[in-house]
């Protein structure tokens, strides 16, 4: 969990750290009981005990092996949560069944920092610009979490995360995991953002969308539109997608979708940019992945006139 | 005597130096500090301005492993800046966030950040002004001295402007904003003091030893102590690694304690208090005749000095006058004020203040183009500088080959377009840009008593030869081009020459690596070192008994076998004895060979977003004789690259209470690997009949075109002129709403 204030000039240093290694999960919930933060790739956490001088208790959970499971069926995925984005990237099953997720996870960052960094920590980061969130959302992804007790539970992807940096998880509850659902027939999800440079940055707008379309081949079945940096947690844009159902995918149908998604988005202006520049990034990026979802549910499919 | 013949052979081939960084095997200042140094550490002010009221360090002297703590008394009668010499190493009056008020030095890091945190310091808040307009309109001075915060001002005129003026027919202006940006060096600031009885060694990555050394040495002396610079490999600087505060607080607790201390800075402190890119508003106007000719040209400039004054005076005259070099003008006026603020204090950075004033003038001179209906190309052709010229201020020019870039530029624009015809569209659209320049080698302004190199050759018992050199490799293998001058010229083998560098205590003075200098002036003395070890060689060789003409490798073989090799041993120089030291104005022939540069771009601007991606990039250069093409082309390719950030991303942001907001890579956004664009280097040589060989040099020049020839690309793809850098996608997109350019159903809220 990020600390809610750095004091403002502290030189960014790594205090020594007590680190453990829990060898199964019993292991782990203990620790987890004794107040020890939990350490995945560490991209996140490593920067904030720099800056912040704690925690300085740590838990790795890599030599878990539980944890390390990325599941795969026909319709379902489950992603352990020691599972780094760089697995989740260049698993092809994966792929063709949340191409969204792997569109998120593939621009976190850097290469290094995919190769360490876990899909679970990404969503526990709980950054409203988390890359891989929007994406999780239109898969209508749920945490798996399992409390000191022993006690297991799942929660929406879109209950789990409260606010920046604040997740519904409790003192001593512990997320083994992430299960979403994979595509059907017909369906095509995708993920875009919009960053000041190629790596290494943040998003500071960015739109998931999942789309499934009637044997028809043209009329859009269901629709889910989730969007992130552009508010507290990443958003669902129900009225927008809910606007797609039930017609063909048309421009100007596409055009009032992306208007919709823009007005229902709640940005913020800081030094990273301007709430209406957010908002016409969201619309922009809601007529591309729209249209990159439908390409990829029916292909050849290309609802407006490419680039 | 000039600098010879072209080289018959490529003197310098792989590098001894950038190899070893690329392995990772170079040795970094936090490199050399062994465990159980002392650290230091500094509190830094939160206020922008601010009185020190009161300092209390008993509570943090009581924590453990905290050894002592320094306050601005103990600094009081040192102000540090050759221009200003305003900047107290500890200070009483915070004048920007990040202002160092106490130091403490530990056993360790842990005591190192408690004892900060129990140092307490009152301050009285002061108003601040974070802009040159607030410093203007402050009635506070943030130095007694300057009462209307006006640390300096320039002013130059030349030629008849009555006269010139009833000539012009069209003018053209514009006002516009450069921003601040850090350096983004990889290695952050770091020293390292070691301490041998009264003499203390300052170990440190600087591209000035013998500056430092010279500075610092006063002050130390007055201490009673020595000091010696080591400057071990150095992860980069752009103009930055001068002075610098850190450096005197750690040798004063080198000297107080009798142990050596260290201090790296944190990436944040480093970027809070390290230097910026001076910031400018220039204000233009460039006139001309109906049929092209660039008669006058006025500038003002408004510059933020920061808090304290490294180079800015330089910085901010230089980009008063410089590009005016580029045309034949007629007549010029050139007003600026470096102005005092609550920001970082400024410093020179790569380009001089060339790539700000090239930002407004050769927009300026596109837009002339477009006025008078004349290709942008061939308006600067008919107008440019020539050789044998001397310009209105006072730059004589050697060899010049602006018109030769000029037209690499326009054929390699020309074939791209005809090969890509381009799919504009709707919401993607496509545009050309152009960008000249020039720059000085060296600044015969910078020190008033001499600009000068020095090298010493050597032969060590073993038959070796050693090159003695105060410059400094500062990453990019120049010096190297030394022992390739060197073995190319006496005809060694280069595995039988070794390097000195870097110890103020052994080698021969050096000015510095600054002013894209360091290749020129070094390799010139290079050069007069080679001439006069060949003739020693030749005077030894008689006397052994041996012919004259023996080479050099058999003499030198000869000399080691008849117990002889200290006598061989000489020391060259180079100075150049056609250059001035400029007047108050700027006037004067600063340097003794002039650079020139074209620049062209393609780039697509994607409309809804106000993204900018540069398809292609050519990058023309009149260097002289290029005599390592590999790091030539590397030089412009990092030049091109840092510039595509200075033009489109990078900046610095700062809070309405002058706290900097992004302070780290994140969010100034220097471009990563995957932000390079394809870039093809263009030499059209010339020869440099002063040069090493015939070289010019390309340090600095790759960077000055990059801003204003992408920002005249996106006016050419979309019609927007684009005042003020960065040239951020939010940025472009309301300069594309402000111009209606917008397609219909993506307009702005």
């Amino acid at each position: 969990m990020p600390p809610a204030k750095s004091p403002a000039l502290r030189p960014s240093h790594l205090p020594p750290v007590e680190l453990y290694r829990p060898a199964d999960l019993g292991e782990l919930l203990a620790h987890a009981a004794d107040g020890v933060h939990l350490l995945a790739g560490g991209t996140d956490l490593v920067v904030w005990a720099s800056q912040c001088g704690e925690p300085r208790r740590l838990a790795w959970i890599g030599s878990i092996d539980q944890l390390q499971t990325l599941d795969i069926t026909s319709d379902r995925a489950h992603i352990g949560a020691a599972v780094t984005l760089s697995r989740i990237v260049r698993s092809g099953q994966f792929r063709s069944l949340a191409p969204a997720v792997v569109d998120g996870a593939a621009v976190v960052g850097s290469v290094q920092l995919r190769n360490q960094a876990t899909l679970v920590g990404n969503v526990c980061t709980a950054s409203p610009g988390g890359d891989t969130i929007p994406a999780l959302h239109v898969h209508d992804a749920a945490l798996d979490i399992v409390s000191a007790a022993g006690d297991r539970r799942s929660v929406k992807i879109s209950d789990f995360v409260h606010g920046p940096g604040q997740t519904g998880l409790n003192t001593g509850e512990v997320v083994t995991g992430v299960t979403l659902r994979g595509l059907g027939q017909r369906e095509g999800s995708a993920f875009s953002r919009f960053t000041q440079r190629n790596a290494l940055d943040l998003a500071i707008a960015s739109v998931a969308a999942c789309l499934s379309f009637e044997s028809d081949g043209r009329t859009v079945a269901r629709a889910h539109l989730s969007m992130g940096a552009v508010g507290p947690t990443v958003l669902d844009a129900d009225e927008a997608a809910r606007s797609l159902v039930g017609h063909p995918l048309e421009p100007a149908r596409l055009r009032n979708c992306a208007d919709l998604t823009a007005e229902c988005c709640r940005p913020i202006t800081d030094h990273r940019a301007s709430a209406d520049y957010r908002r016409q990034l969201v619309r922009t990026l809601t007529m591309d992945v729209v249209d990159a979802a439908a390409e990829r549910a029916i292909p050849g499919w290309l609802a407006v006139e490419a680039p | 005597m000039t600098g010879e013949q072209p080289a018959t052979s490529s003197p310098a081939p792989a590098a001894a130096g950038v190899p070893d960084r690329a392995r990772g095997l170079a040795r970094y200042t936090a490199d050399l500090i062994p465990p159980g140094t002392v650290l230091v550490g500094l509190a830094r002010s939160p206020y922008a301005h601010a009185r020190v009221s009161s300092i209390d360090i008993q509570a943090a002297l009581k924590i453990p492993g905290v050894l002592a703590a320094l306050t601005p008394a103990d600094f009081d009668d040192i102000a540090l800046g050759h221009q200003g010499a305003d900047e107290p190493v500890l200070t009483r009056v915070a004048r920007y966030v990040g202002d160092g008020i106490v130091a403490v030095a530990a056993s360790d890091q842990d005591a190192l950040l408690r004892g900060i945190e129990a140092l307490h310091i009152d301050y009285e808040i002061l108003p601040h002004a974070c802009s040159v307009d607030d410093a203007l309109a402050l009635d506070q001075p943030l130095h007694p001295a300057f009462l209307d915060n006006v640390a300096r001002r320039f002013s130059a005129e030349r030629g008849d402007w009555e006269a010139a003026q009833k000539r012009v027919s069209t003018w053209v202006e514009g006002t516009f904003q450069t921003q601040a940006v850090p350096h983004a060096y990889l290695e952050p600031r770091a020293t390292l003091v070691r301490v041998y009885d009264d003499r203390l060694e300052l170990v440190t990555g600087t591209h000035f030893p013998s500056v430092l050394a010279e500075t610092y040495g006063e002050i130390v002396a007055g201490w009673g102590a020595r000091l010696e610079v080591v400057t071990p490999d150095i992860g980069g600087s752009f103009g930055a690694k001068w002075e610098h505060p850190t450096h005197l607080v750690c040798l004063a607790f080198a000297h107080r304690l009798r142990r050596d201390v260290a201090m790296v800075l944190p990436r944040r402190d480093d970027m809070i208090s390290g230097r910026t890119r001076v910031a400018m508003r220039i204000q233009m106007r460039i006139g001309a005749t109906d049929d092209g000719e660039l008669i006058a040209k006025e500038t003002m400039i408004w510059a933020d000095n920061g808090a304290y004054t490294g180079h800015g005076p330089s910085v901010t005259l230089a980009a008063a006058i410089r590009m005016d070099n580029l045309y034949r003008f007629s007549a010029l006026n050139a007003q600026a004020q470096l102005i005092y603020t609550n920001n970082v204090p400024s410093e020179c950075f790569r380009g001089f203040g060339s790539p700000q004033s090239a930002f407004a003038q050769e927009q300026l001179i596109d837009e002339l183009a477009e006025q008078l209906r004349i290709d942008p190309i061939e308006l600067r052709r008919r107008n440019a500088v020539q050789p044998g010229d001397t310009t209105l201020h006072g730059w004589q020019v050697g060899s010049c080959g602006f018109n030769d870039c000029l037209d690499a530029i326009k054929d390699r624009i020309q074939t791209h377009r005809r090969e890509n015809p381009m799919a504009t569209s709707d919401r993607y659209r496509f545009g050309y840009g152009i960008a000249g320049a020039t720059h000085a080698i060296s600044n015969r302004g910078y020190d008033h008593r001499f600009d000068r190199d020095m090298m010493s050759l050597a032969v060590e018992p073993n038959g070796v030869l050693r090159i003695e050199s105060g410059e400094v490799e500062i990453g990019c293998g120049t010096v190297d081009l030394f022992a390739g001058i060197v073995a190319d010229h006496l005809e060694l083998d280069r595995e039988r020459i070794r390097l000195v560098l870097g110890d103020t205590a052994t080698v021969p003075h050096g000015l510095g690596c600054f002013a894209s200098r360091t290749a020129f002036f070094g390799g010139r003395a290079a050069l007069d070192a080679s001439r006069r070890f060949a003739q020693l060689c030749g005077r030894l060789a008689i006397d052994i008994g041996l012919p004259a003409d023996t080479a050099i490798a058999s003499v030198i073989e000869a000399a080691v076998t008849a117990n002889r090799t200290m006598e061989l041993r000489v020391t060259g120089s180079y100075e150049p004895d056609h250059v001035t030291v400029p007047d108050e104005s700027g006037y004067g022939n600063i340097s003794p060979a002039y650079t020139y540069a074209t620049h062209g771009c393609c780039v697509r601007v994607d409309t809804a977003t106000g993204l900018t991606t540069v398809v292609c990039y050519w990058a023309a250069h009149d260097t002289g004789q290029v005599l390592n093409p590999q790091r030539a082309r590397g030089q412009v390719v990092g030049g091109v690259v840092q510039g595509l950030g200075f033009a489109l991303a990078e900046t610095t942001l700062v809070d309405d209470r002058g706290h900097m907001q992004n302070p780290g890579y994140l969010d100034d956004r220097v471009a990563t690997f995957a932000d390079a664009v394809p870039i093809e280097c263009i030499f059209t040589p010339t020869f440099e009949k002063e040069g090493p060989r015939g070289a010019k040099t390309i340090a600095e020049p790759p960077i000055i075109p990059v801003a204003a020839c992408v920002a005249n690309a996106i006016y050419d793809a979309t019609g927007a002129r684009q005042w003020r850098l960065p040239m951020t996608p939010e940025w472009v997109w309301r300069s594309l709403c402000a111009k209606g350019v917008l397609a219909p159903d993506r307009t702005a809220d």
